[in-house]
């Protein structure tokens, strides 16, 4: 088989699981940020009721 | 409710793609003809043209999506124009990438500036640009604004990039033109493996912008629960 063909089909497989990979990473992070602030301001919102 | 029956979109979208993309592949290499004068290497053209399709049907949602944020102003437009280039982006990189592969053997250059390639490479760096340009930007509203604009005009990369082998001498193959001395002669094992091709690669382009969508959203929502934060501190 041809290197060239090799090599093609090697970049159709990896460009988009690299762009998924990022994406997947990136979700990631804002879910954990966002878990992380919601906790904060749940707190935050029940010691201003408290109060 | 709403997001179960997403979920269930979404499973039955990769399920499809999955099958979509086995069968393609099978096509290309087991079904699919040798052709005669370029040989093994011309399988190469199957993903090669498919990843080209998606490019341009990417910045055609990218300038529908800018048209409909003009007109409306809803969020949810430019949302869908800004996941739709980045995804348009990966596969019209990924058709450089494997025409420059498909181009060495064939041509005996990886690259020469000759019309198509030459608008490929203006059409990756002007949509490279507005993914630039928009993370530049610190008011949203402008920046969308911006953003839809530069979406509508950047469209004209496609008109010229499709008709650039018809308006122009090229040596890029022209597979409309196949029997009429213009391109390549596909025989009808050719023509079906390249239909599963672009189908394949259609369902994947939805699948990643639905993905790419949805991150926005969490982008969005994480940016709002900020906001509420610093309203609760102050």
């Amino acid at each position: 088989m041809s290197v060239y063909l090799l090599a093609a089909y090697a970049v159709f497989w990896l460009l988009p699981f690299l762009f998924l990979l990022s994406m997947w990473m990136r979700q990631r992070y804002l879910e954990h940020e966002l878990a992380e602030l919601s906790a904060q301001l749940s707190g935050r919102e029940k010691a201003i009721g408290r109060d | 409710m709403v997001r179960r029956s997403r979920d269930i979109m979404g499973l039955v979208l990769i399920a499809t793609s999955t099958v979509l993309m086995l069968v393609a592949l099978l096509m290309v290499f087991r079904y699919a003809p040798r052709e005669v004068t370029m040989g093994e290497v011309q399988r190469i053209f199957y993903f090669h043209v498919a990843s080209a399709w998606v490019g341009f049907f990417a910045f055609f949602v990218t300038f529908l999506g800018g048209v409909a944020y003009l007109a409306r102003g809803e969020r949810r437009w430019d949302i869908l124009a800004l996941s739709s280039v980045e995804v348009g982006l990966v596969f019209i990189t990924m058709a450089v990438v494997t025409g420059s592969l498909w181009a060495r053997p064939t041509w005996g250059t990886y690259w020469t500036w000759e019309p198509r390639l030459t608008i490929s490479a203006i059409q990756l760096l002007v949509y490279i640009a507005y993914i630039m340009l928009r993370s530049a930007s610190d008011n949203p509203a402008a920046g969308a604004r911006f953003a839809a604009v530069y979406g509508i005009v950047a469209f004209v990369t496609v008109p010229l990039s499709w008709f650039a082998i018809r308006w122009w001498r090229t040596i890029h193959p022209d597979i409309l033109t196949a029997g009429n001395g213009g391109g390549m002669a596909m025989t009808p094992r050719m023509v079906q493996t390249l239909m599963v091709s672009l189908l394949a690669f259609t369902v994947l382009y939805i699948i990643i912008v639905r993905q790419r969508v949805h991150l926005e959203r969490a982008v969005d929502a994480l940016a709002h629960l900020r906001q509420r934060a610093e309203s609760t501190r102050k």
